[in-house]
Order: C-alpha cells, then sequence, then structure tokens
C-alpha cells in the first residue's frame, strides 16, 4: 500500500484525493456492521466487539442539567435514566429519521434537531466499536429499503464523519445474506415501531418486494395497555409499565400460564393474573403479517410460491416472543395451505451480524470508489 | 505441577535479578552479600503460610499444608508475571506515545502544506487567453479549420475577403477550442477546491483526536487505544463460497445504489 502522501499527486496533474492521508491498510481495517432500528441500534465489528443499546439521545435542558450530567450529550440507557433532565429524542420511527418523509406536518427546528440526534446517535454508535484511530473503518449499514432519499442522506453523511466509507443496504437483505440464505425466501423484521417483510429471490429487494406493516412491538404495547383497561380497569399502570410487562412475559404459546404481576389499586399493590390478556395482545400481530405474507406469495411466479412458504425467516426483537414462529406456521398452514417458519438465532445482532458479513465481502474497489 | 510451578518462579525471579559483578559491589562499599536461592524462597512461602494459619487459629494436615503452600507459590509466581506484564505494557504505551507525537508533527504540517495549497489554488487565476491547447485540441482544430475553409470554398469561390473570413474563422475555431478548455479548468479547479477543504477538514479532526488523546497522556488518564481488527488488509468476496455468483451480484448491485444515492446527494 503506499503511503499516504503518495495518495496526493501533484497539483498540476489536476488530480487530488481527498482521502485521509495517515491512514493505510499497513495499520488494518476494522469492518463494521450496523442495524438503525427503531428501538435498538446493534453494532457488529471485526475486532470481535458488538454492542445494542436503545435508539434514543439526550442533550442537557440548561446549564444547571448540563454541570451535573457534566456532558453535552446522553445515549442509550443513561438517557433514559436521566430524560427528566434532558431534551429527549427518539430519532428513528417506523424506521426512519423523524421528519425525513416529504409531508409530516412537523417543524423545521425540530426536524433539524430530529437529523442532528440521528447524526450524534450513528456516530455514537460507529464509536461503540471501539476503533483503533489508525485503522481504515468500513462500515455498511442496514435501514428500510424504503426510506427516502433524505433520511438515507442523513445516515450517510453522518456515518462518513467518523468512517472512512460507508455504504448502505437493505436491512432484511442484511440479515438474510448474514444468513447466507438469500434465494426464495420470505424475511419477517418485527421491530418496534414496524414489521418488515420483504421476500429474496436472489437479488436485492425491490418495491413490490416489500411490504410494512405498524403492527409491531408499539402496536402490541398498547393492545395489552387496552385489555389490561378492559379487564381491570381498577388497576393503575403507565404505557411504560406495560412495556416492561411485555418485555418480561410476551408469549403466544397454549400453553403458557399464571402470568401474575403486581398493579397499584388505590395505591395498594395487588396481584393480577394477566395470561389472557399478554397471550391475546402477542397474537394481535399475527394476523396481519400472515395476511401481508399471503400478498408477496401470492403476487409470486406459481412455480416457486411453495419454496417461499417453506423458507420463512423470522427475525428483530420482537421475534424473541416465545412461540411466535410456530403460532405464525400455524396460521400460514391455515390461510396458505402451508408455512414453515424459522427464528434467527440472535435476533438482536442478525442485521448488524449481516451487515459486517456484507461489509467484508463487498470488493475492495468498491470501498475506494465510495470514499 | 510443583516442579513446572517451581521452573516458572525461578525464571520470573531470573527476569528480575540485576547482575553485579564484584568490582561493582566493591565500588559501593559491599562486602557481603545475602544469597537467596529458589529452596530457601520455597522453604519461606511455607513458613509464611504455616505462621499465617497458626495466627489465625487453623491447622492443617500436612497434605493440605502442601496445597495451601503451593496455591501461595503459584500466586507469588503470578504477581511477579502480572509486574513483567505491566511493564510491557508501560513501555508499549511509551512507545504509542512517541509515535502519536510525531503522527501530530506529521499531522501540523500536512495541515499547514494544504492549506497553502489550497490557498493558492484559490487564488490561481484562469483565463481564456491562458488556456493552453493539448495536441489533441490542436488536432480537433486543424480538423474543423479544413472543414469550415473547405465549405466556404465551396461557398463562394475565390472572392474578395475569402482570405479575412478564413482567418476570422480559425480565430473564432480556437477560441472556442479555448473556451471549453477554461470551462473543464473552472471545474477542476472547483473540485480541487472542495476536496482539499474536506481533507483539511478530516486532518483537522484528526488533529485534535491525536490531541485529546496526548492531552489524556499527559493528565495521566486512562487511555483507550480501540480494539485492533483481526483484518490487517481489505477483504472481499472470496471464490469458493456458497452462492458466489449471487453474492457477487448483490454486492454490485449495492454498491450500485450507493454511487447513485451519492450522486442524488450531489457528490463529486
Amino acid at each position: 500500500m503506499e503511503d499516504g502522501t503518495k495518495n496526493v499527486a501533484k497539483t498540476d496533474e489536476n488530480v487530488v484525493d481527498a482521502k485521509t492521508p495517515e491512514k493505510s491498510t499497513e495499520e488494518g481495517v476494522l469492518y463494521i456492521g450496523i442495524d438503525l432500528g427503531t428501538s435498538r441500534t446493534s453494532i457488529a465489528a471485526s475486532n470481535g466487539m458488538r454492542e445494542n443499546v436503545p435508539s434514543v439521545i439526550g442533550y442537557p435542558k440548561d446549564v444547571v442539567s448540563r454541570k451535573m450530567l457534566k456532558t453535552d450529550v446522553l445515549y442509550g440507557d443513561d438517557a433514559i435514566r436521566h430524560r427528566l433532565s434532558l431534551d429527549f429524542y427518539r430519532p428513528l420511527e417506523h424506521g426512519v429519521i423523524k421528519g425525513s418523509g416529504s409531508d409530516n406536518g412537523m417543524e423545521e427546528s425540530e426536524k433539524e434537531m430530529n437529523f442532528k440526534a440521528a447524526k450524534d446517535l450513528v456516530k455514537h454508535a460507529i464509536r461503540l466499536s471501539n476503533p483503533k484511530t489508525d485503522e481504515l473503518l468500513y462500515g455498511v449499514i442496514g435501514c428500510p429499503a424504503e426510506g427516502s432519499i433524505k433520511n438515507k442522506e442523513y445516515i450517510i453523511r453522518a456515518a462518513r464523519e467518523v468512517l472512512d466509507s460507508v455504504m448502505i443496504c437493505s436491512e432484511p437483505f442484511a440479515v438474510a445474506y448474514g444468513l447466507d440464505w438469500f434465494t426464495d425466501l420470505l424475511v419477517i423484521d418485527i421491530g418496534a415501531g414496524t414489521v418488515d417483510l420483504c421476500r429474496m429471490h436472489g437479488t436485492l429487494p425491490e418495491e413490490e418486494d416489500q411490504i410494512t406493516l405498524t403492527t409491531a412491538g408499539d402496536y402490541v404495547d398498547r393492545e395489552l395497555e387496552r385489555l389490561l383497561h378492559d379487564s381491570f380497569p381498577e388497576a393503575q399502570f403507565t404505557i411504560n409499565m406495560v412495556k416492561d410487562i411485555k418485555e418480561k412475559y410476551s408469549s403466544v404459546r397454549d400453553d403458557t400460564t399464571g402470568i401474575v404481576v403486581e398493579l397499584p389499586v388505590k395505591g395498594k399493590p395487588q396481584e393480577f393474573d394477566i395470561t389472557k390478556e399478554v397471550k391475546q395482545a402477542c397474537a394481535s400481530i399475527i394476523p396481519p403479517i400472515v395476511e401481508a405474507l399471503g400478498e408477496l406469495v401470492s403476487s409470486f411466479d406459481p412455480e416457486f410460491q411453495m419454496q417461499l412458504k417453506d423458507n420463512v425467516l423470522l427475525g428483530g426483537g420482537g421475534s424473541r416472543i416465545p412461540g411466535l414462529g410456530e403460532a405464525v406456521a400455524a396460521e400460514m398452514q391455515e390461510r396458505l395451505g402451508h408455512g414453515r417458519v424459522v427464528t434467527v438465532q440472535e435476533p438482536i445482532y442478525a442485521g448488524a451480524n449481516g451487515a459486517l458479513k456484507i461489509a467484508h465481502d463487498m470488493p475492495p474497489e468498491f470501498w475506494e470508489k465510495l470514499k | 505441577m510443583s516442579r513446572k510451578l517451581s521452573n516458572n518462579i525461578l525464571q520470573a525471579m531470573n527476569k528480575k535479578v540485576r547482575p553485579a559483578t564484584l568490582d561493582q559491589l566493591k565500588k559501593r562499599g559491599l562486602k557481603r552479600v545475602s544469597l537467596l536461592d529458589l529452596s530457601d524462597l520455597n522453604v519461606m512461602i511455607k513458613e509464611a503460610v504455616v505462621s499465617t494459619l497458626g495466627e489465625m487459629g487453623i491447622a492443617l494436615r500436612p497434605r493440605e499444608l502442601k496445597t495451601q503452600s503451593d496455591r501461595v507459590r503459584e500466586e507469588f509466581f503470578n504477581i511477579t508475571r502480572q509486574r513483567d506484564d505491566l511493564q510491557e505494557l508501560v513501555e508499549r504505551l511509551k512507545g504509542e506515545v512517541t509515535e502519536l507525537k510525531k503522527n501530530r508533527g506529521r499531522l501540523v504540517e500536512r495541515v499547514k502544506t494544504d492549506k497553502t495549497r489550497l490557498e493558492k489554488e484559490e487564488k490561481r487565476k484562469i483565463t481564456v487567453e491562458s488556456m493552453p491547447l493539448s495536441a489533441e485540441r490542436i488536432e480537433a482544430v486543424k480538423e474543423s479549420i479544413a472543414e469550415r475553409l473547405a465549405e466556404l470554398f465551396a461557398e463562394s469561390g475565390m472572392g474578395v475577403g475569402l482570405r479575412e473570413r478564413a482567418v476570422s474563422v480559425t480565430l473564432e475555431l480556437i477560441g472556442e477550442e479555448r473556451q471549453k478548455a477554461y470551462d473543464e479548468a473552472l471545474v477542476a479547479q472547483a473540485d480541487r477546491v472542495t476536496q482539499l477543504k474536506r481533507r483539511i477538514s478530516k486532518l483537522v479532526s484528526k488533529l485534535d483526536e491525536t490531541e485529546a488523546i496526548l492531552a489524556s497522556v499527559e493528565a495521566g488518564e486512562d487511555i483507550d487505544l480501540g480494539v485492533a481488527s483481526i483484518y490487517k488488509s481489505v477483504q472481499g468476496l472470496k471464490k469458493g463460497v456458497n452462492f458466489f455468483d449471487e453474492k457477487q451480484e448483490a454486492l454490485k448491485q449495492i454498491f450500485d445504489l450507493n454511487v447513485e444515492l451519492k450522486k442524488l446527494m450531489g457528490d463529486t
């Protein structure tokens, strides 16, 4: 590899290379895969680092908060813990940066702050890989294929401030690539904001290969909240408490019994058996998923429809609901005549692992051209 | 186990030993030295264990005592080894700090050079008249002149003013070519300025990082130098992997989409 100074040709030859001159592959190449999710952001890197952080960020509200917190910005769990002292942002919604759509009625200043928060979050995620300062950093970021150009542009601009070269790719594709499984396959990625369904047939998915539903993790929370209100009107709880209950007890298995939680009634804790409500709320996402699967199957070449139904991959944080894979397969059996569902082993890191694998496999000249 | 442990302790102790000749000892005014060999050390460790246990009112059977002594000896060896490791780490860190300082010097120099180049580039005046014509362009001018003159001769025969018109057309053509070269040079200059600005901005940010690390070193703070990648060079899809053709095609598509996106973002 050339010395950094050699990368810069003489001015009179009309060629100037903008690469950071002090970095070269002599010092190593760190590949980074990032899954930028509405709820959590995960990274996996070729130095063995794997981290995930809630996709939230906060800036001290005033000088007093800043002095108390001793920082200009807090991320993830730290931000959640101190959210009352912070201007608190959850910059991603339905898989994209809030305000990156063309017409969403958001104030310009609010949009700008969301973009800043998203940018800081991307940079923080990259820093979590703890790279050595002199290594070349090449990253692939998985984001929803349906996101607007502006959304992708902000992600790339943020990443380029830290990475030497960056690419973005469709998130479900990254999951499938990471598992070496991307022909005649249906990927269901259940996140907090959206359920992304994607049909793979050897190439990158196009618009007609994808369906996005909003009946995802947050929807289950709202559904459980409603059911609990109906069944136990005397119990007091907030949506955050409901979220915690779901995280702890979610299940759609028939044999699940005895989910008992303590909830305050007029200030006094009381036990409630909420098994039925939890199962019902969790199962509420299954019919829309199977209906969307049916759409993707029926619009596919009839010769390969059976193969698609036989290869359904369930990923994302929502896939951790016990019994969900079997329940989706059973619903497919009933509605579509057949269904075989495999749940990814590491739902939190499947996207980041796939993006890392894509980064590793990407030819060197492609990285060079995108610098 | 026990013999191995003894050897390890011996090796660790040997590393710590500082040899001295009799002359050196004499110069320091020493007439007697105390000797301690490995067996003494083993005995001392055992005695320390017995004494400590005795103080605590614990009596052990010979076999248990031996086990405890071995454990203490092992711990003694580990501490010795850890101190060696720490010493090595300190030496490595010292090397890295020296390297960082050198890097800072290089960065300062590069920022300075690039800023001078940027200033020069921004000041450089490009005029139509100063545009040199390359061999290719001269060849193109010749062809154009021949074509236009042939048209003129065909239109007006050998009439009056033909020479003046031919000269005027020739100058016009050369002017057009120069204008093209001028436009291209302006674009190239703008590109160079943009690239130099980006480069300077990256160098400055790198310099800031280096300064921050050095400031931490000087303040005696803990520094995280990062975790090294397992790859020393850029990788890429290896032939023979599963779905090689499909993967190659997909990677090309991802790249093409990103190139398209880069264009939409207005990047050069």
